[in-house]
């Protein structure tokens, strides 16, 4: 069946302050192609990776209860990322003592949203293509608060262990992190990845922090957690809960 | 086989075409006829921030189901060429990172899929760092295509004498000159990725690389692929404020924001002049088109543009 549908715009601008220039229409079209066929020299070429890649990446490794999305203040696929990594370093840092307060990751990083239902170890993959490793920093508590303004600032961003809402000049207000209310004297420990912590996203609060690295992919993480839901029975079923709030 | 077509459109180009063949687009005129009118057509090509998106996003894609795909983009780019003579296809950057075909191949089938295709150019993106220098350097030899950046110094880095600021195109008696232009990568990029690169701002480089261009090669259309962004809330530079600031660039292809402009950007450049603004999103869910046409004496005169959304059932 032949499918074709153009939606066309005319002419959009000509410049009036142009004055030696030549006069230039401009016109604009938008044109939907259904049924593209897959052009088989190309296919031929990327068949022998695609083999590897698919018997590699197609393993349905968790079932979702809801598509997960990115979101501002929140988004369930933050949400996601976020408790998987907090949950991973408390019982990684059991041991040694240490107590993980915070999770904090950047919207830029979450490269796809995940769908409702079947979920593939290389939709993982897509979600966190980047080698980025899992690392916990030591900072104060007034550059945990400059943390929250950053966050306040963008609107927004994955985290875990903490509630802040965003008033209206932007800045963090009835914050607490893990029930309690920040203490600016006391130390606070955060998971990130080695991108922000290392000043990715140009961040400046972890600089001076303790750095713990972990050695763990935070994809290999992920893949994990799904695996373990899968092999108790369980499906993923994550929503936003009001961790960051814009207030009224 | 399921085909499809591209439809015939109006046109607005009475002043110089004539009645005659006003009632179509550009796009649908055959360069011989125009070659009788004195009149020569360029047809450029472009993606940007394809992010190792080789095969289109599945079905069940919250976002984008069923949408792009490398092979779906090479039937149209070689419908297409069936029918233009002078096609000029470039990128933007960031081809690499964002599949497990990258985690996989290192970029080594982006390459090789785009060389197929017959890609001309493109430029480095901050994503194209990923893997470090080495990479890129490893996966050269796949790529049939230049690389151009202007505002980037390898020296001293594996990239050194491997990447041009410029290149010249040559299309239907037209002179295409096409240069790069990177983000910067402090603060973006890991410094263990982009070692000894030097970054140079980009506003003072693209007017000095596009005023050789312009005036020293006489080109007659200066296109810049840039990985800048589209556009900032602070003054962080990008493709508009690029556009308002430089002289000598016809057209801006951009990246990086992954922003589906859903009309080019006209603006008045330092000197008055037309510039254009454009970018196709990211995924190779879009493939960009601009018809440009140049009267006998080369003066570009009008300018068409196109997106083509790529699907495979449903729209």
């Amino acid at each position: 069946m032949k499918f074709f549908l153009s939606i066309f715009f005319p002419v959009i601008g000509i410049l009036s302050c142009a004055r030696h220039s030549t006069v230039t229409s401009l016109e604009l079209s938008h044109q939907y192609l259904a049924n593209v066929t897959a052009d088989s020299v190309t296919n031929l070429l990327l068949r022998p990776y695609k083999l590897k890649h698919d018997s590699e990446m197609t393993e349905v490794i968790v079932y979702s209860e809801e598509a997960l999305l990115k979101g501002q203040p929140e988004g369930n696929l933050g949400n996601f990322v976020s408790d998987c990594l907090l949950e991973r370093a408390a019982s990684e840092f059991r041991e040694k003592n240490i107590t993980i307060d915070a999770v904090l990751l950047n919207n830029g990083g979450l490269r796809v949203s995940l769908p409702k239902g079947e979920i593939t170890k290389g939709k993982l993959f897509e979600l966190m293509p980047f080698d980025n490793e899992m690392m916990i920093v030591e900072i104060s508590g007034k550059k945990f608060y400059e943390m929250l303004c950053f966050i306040a600032a963008k609107g927004g961003m994955p985290v875990a262990g903490f509630r802040m809402e965003i008033n209206t000049k932007k800045k963090p207000v009835n914050v607490t992190v893990n029930g309690n209310v920040l203490d600016t004297n006391a130390t606070y420990h955060v998971v990130s990845s080695d991108y922000l912590i290392n000043g990715g996203d140009n961040i400046t609060f972890f600089s001076d922090g303790k750095k713990y690295a972990t050695s763990l992919f935070i994809r290999d993480i992920l893949i994990s957690y799904c695996r373990k839901l899968t092999a108790s029975g369980k499906t993923l079923d994550v929503k936003t809960d009001g961790r960051i709030s814009f207030s009224k | 086989m399921d085909e499809f077509h591209f439809q015939n459109r109006r046109s607005f180009l009475r002043h110089m075409l004539g009645a005659g063949v006003s009632l179509y687009a550009f796009s649908s005129l055959h360069s011989e006829t125009l070659a009788v009118k004195g009149i020569s057509k360029l047809v450029v090509l472009y993606t940007n921030d394809q992010h190792s998106r080789i095969e289109p996003f599945p079905i069940n894609d919250p976002k984008y189901p069923d949408q792009g795909g490398f092979a779906r983009r090479a039937t149209v780019i070689n419908k297409i060429r069936a029918t233009e003579p002078n096609v000029l296809l470039l990128d933007a950057g960031d081809i690499f990172q964002g599949t497990p075909y990258f985690n996989l191949y290192h970029g080594e089938v982006e390459y090789k899929l785009m060389s197929m295709m017959g890609y001309d150019c493109t430029t480095i993106g901050n994503h194209d760092f990923d893997l470090g220098m080495e990479n890129i350097v490893t996966q050269m030899p796949h790529a049939k295509f230049d690389f151009v950046s202007a505002n980037y110094a390898f020296q001293d880095t594996p990239l050194e004498n491997r990447i041009k600021p410029y290149k010249i195109f040559y299309r239907g008696g037209l002179k295409i000159g096409v240069f790069g232009l990177g983000i910067e990568l402090k603060g973006l990029v890991g410094e263990k990725q982009y070692g000894n690169t030097r970054y140079f701002n980009p506003v003072m480089v693209a007017n000095d690389v596009a005023r050789t261009l312009k005036r020293e090669e006489k080109c007659d259309f200066v296109i810049c692929l840039s990985h800048l962004g589209y556009k900032y809330e602070d003054r962080k530079v990008s493709d508009v404020i690029l556009s308002e600031q430089t002289r000598n660039i016809d057209l801006i292809i951009g990246a990086h924001t992954h922003t589906f402009l859903e009309k080019p950007l006209v603006k008045a450049n330092l000197e008055q002049k037309e510039i254009h603004v454009t970018q196709v999103g990211w995924a190779g869910i879009w493939l960009g088109r601009v018809d440009i046409l140049f009267s006998h004496n080369n003066k570009k005169n009008s300018l068409e543009t196109s997106y083509y959304k790529i699907f495979k059932n449903q729209v």
